[in-house]
């Protein structure tokens, strides 16, 4: 009881120290105080220091409930120590559990945590709080220590020392440090030869075409100086071959470019030690192989007439079978003869346009066949059944029968279940349970 | 009324042919009249030829029915065999399956057969294969699709499936509810 006065004293020391006004009530305020004090005049906060120091660790509970200014003293007084490199303040003293664990149920500030589920632990948290401001207002003084610079603005910045064994910790690496980058085939030349790196290009260039400013990477619409590609016209050069479709080529070369790209890079990989030795030549292989199979294939699309000759409009492909020129404008105009949605019925004709008919109408159906000439074809047929019985089970696995029609789509029952399983009750039950359908009215 | 086109042929055969067998020969090639398979909206009808042109000079909308339906193609051309075949069938089976009388009922309401109704079943028959159902006096009662080879059939219980069914003569009374007919 005797240090209670003697506490208050000293906080009105302090206060009457400061310029601003003393609240006995209110200690968040205090604190407020406090920590101006602590920014403007370091001499106030020195000798706060030395006079709670000695309060340390006999403030009691019921001390603590009458005078809130005690606990903001606590926090304050205990010294802590700094890492100014991380921006921490360590506060290593002892947490008086006593004060910790406040029994009292009347203060405003207890929080309970559960030991168990079934019995709540009050904690005040205003100790815990108190400490933590006491930290923080040390921790900025120090800050304040610092050697301080003007930067353009004029705002002061301090510098920070760096880490050192002497701030007491040293937090080593999580992951292994990365591997020092190896230089490529390239670099190394360049190194050689005294060559230069290229300068970087800025993000967006003046696309002379547009007269914008385009990025360099994106589509063809959207590529700043696309090139050639997107063109609507090439010309035919001296030494180029007319039939081949000259965007069919430059996509060609662009991806030779790349496939070579990807193999310089994976070769660089490789002797670096990133990648497994051999998968450069691997990866070679392959994207020849592809492209092999890739030229096969346009060759034969080719041939069959699936890929129209540069020129031709693609639509036009299907229905010339390869053919150019006047039989293939006979079709199409074939086809344009019947796209109306009366199919052509009505429109009026040309001049020395031919007839127009509808490709399956003119199929004619031989509706009565000779008696002997139809009995011969079942047979054959027959014959055809009885023999090719492959044919029947493919199409059994290809679900041509229907369902329920043969047996791998029953589900089988072994009788070891709910063999005889009604699914609905009464008359529906009977029977296979079929739909009833809508009656047909004949 | 048309006559079948390759294709439907083709599957008619082969479902004729998972009952019958080769005997299909004998609905093609026969004795005393020649018969013909026609299409009436989806339905294929076996008629001998002298009904054939006489129901051609039948307005089209009016011809209901000609000769013998032995079944239906579905929408997708599935064919599926009618109970109406079962004349056809029961002549020229393969595979046949005799009931025992209690379990007759049983079968004539639609439901599969039961090992306990089993009295007799023809050697070496597969599984899955087309099967005459009849009654012990030998009257053709429907067909179905044996669930199991004769001889695994002796190792099975009492109540498991040994054909399933596919259509009974009960349907003529139930067929009317079905919209079969």
């Amino acid at each position: 009881m005797a240090r209670k006065p003697k506490a208050q004293e000293k906080e009105e020391e302090e206060a009457s120290t400061s310029s601003s006004e003393h609240e006995a009530m209110d200690h968040d305020s205090d604190d407020e105080e406090q920590n101006d004090d602590g920014s403007e005049d370091e001499s106030d906060d020195g000798s706060e220091d030395d006079d709670g120091s000695e309060d340390d660790e006999e403030v009691d509970d019921e001390e603590e409930e009458q005078s809130t200014e005690m606990p903001a003293a606590a926090g304050n007084t205990e010294s802590s120590n700094f890492a100014l490199a991380d921006l921490t303040s360590f506060n290593t003293h002892q947490i008086n559990p006593s004060q910790l664990y406040s029994s009292s149920s009347t203060s405003s500030n207890t929080h309970y945590t559960s030991a168990t589920i079934s019995t709540p632990i009050a904690i005040n948290e205003d100790y815990l709080l108190n400490k933590a401001i006491g930290g923080t207002k040390q921790l900025l003084k120090e800050l304040w220590k610092c050697p301080a610079d003007r930067v353009d603005g004029g705002f002061m910045v301090a510098k920070l020392p760096g880490r050192s064994k002497a701030d007491g910790y040293v937090l080593p690496r999580m992951l292994p440090p990365p591997p020092q980058k190896q230089l490529t085939k390239w670099e190394k030349f360049a190194l050689e030869r005294g060559i230069s790196p290229k300068s970087k290009k800025s993000r967006k260039q003046f696309d002379e075409a547009t007269g914008e400013w385009k990025h360099l990477t994106g589509s063809l619409q959207n590529k700043a100086n696309a090139g050639p590609e997107s063109w609507p016209i090439l010309e035919v050069k001296k030494n180029d071959d007319p039939n081949q479709n000259p965007w069919e080529k430059l996509r060609e070369e662009k991806k030779a470019r790349t496939n070579k790209n990807t193999t310089n890079r994976m070769k660089n990989a490789e002797s670096a030690g990133l990648l497994e030795k051999g998968s450069a030549n691997r990866m070679t292989k392959q994207l020849k192989k592809m492209e092999k199979q890739r030229t096969l294939s346009r060759e034969h699309e080719r041939q069959q007439g699936i890929i129209a000759p540069a020129g031709v409009p693609v639509d036009m492909m299907k229905s010339t079978d390869g053919k150019r020129g006047k039989p293939s404008i006979q079709l199409a105009l074939k086809a344009t003869q019947v796209s109306t949605a009366s199919l052509g019925k009505f429109d009026k004709m040309r001049e020395g346009e031919p007839e127009r008919k509808l490709e399956n109408q003119s199929k004619k159906r031989k509706l009565l066949l000779e008696k002997s000439a139809e009995q011969e074809k079942s047979r054959d047929i027959l014959t055809k059944v009885m023999n090719g019985s492959k044919e029947k089970d493919r199409d059994v696995k290809k679900g041509k029968y229907a369902k329920g029609e043969t047996a791998y789509d029953y589900d089988y029952d072994d009788g070891l279940g709910a063999g005889s399983f009604r699914k609905k009750k009464g008359r529906a039950g009977v029977g296979k349970m079929r739909k009833i359908t809508k009656k047909r009215i004949k | 009324m048309r006559p079948l086109t390759e294709e439907e042929t083709k599957t008619l055969f082969q479902k004729l042919a998972e009952y019958m067998g080769r005997s299909v020969e004998h609905l093609i090639n026969r004795s005393d009249e020649r018969h013909c398979f026609r299409l009436i909206k989806d339905r294929v009808y076996y008629i001998s030829e002298s009904v054939m042109k006489a129901s051609s000079s039948i307005n089209k909308d009016n011809l209901l029915h000609c000769g013998t339906c032995l079944g239906k193609f579905s929408k997708s051309g599935k064919f599926r065999l009618h109970i109406t075949a079962l004349d056809y069938l029961a002549q020229y089976s393969k595979y046949k399956v005799w009931l025992k009388p209690s379990a007759e009922m049983s079968f004539l309401y639609g439901n599969n057969v039961i090992k306990s109704g089993l009295a007799r079943i023809t050697e070496s028959t597969p599984q899955y294969a087309g099967v005459v159902v009849y009654n012990m006096s030998d009257i053709p009662l429907g067909f179905g699709v044996a669930a199991q080879t004769t001889d695994a059939c002796k190792e099975l219980g009492p109540t498991a499936n040994v054909v399933l069914h596919q259509a009974d003569v009960g349907e003529f009374l139930r067929g009317l509810e079905e919209d079969m007919f």
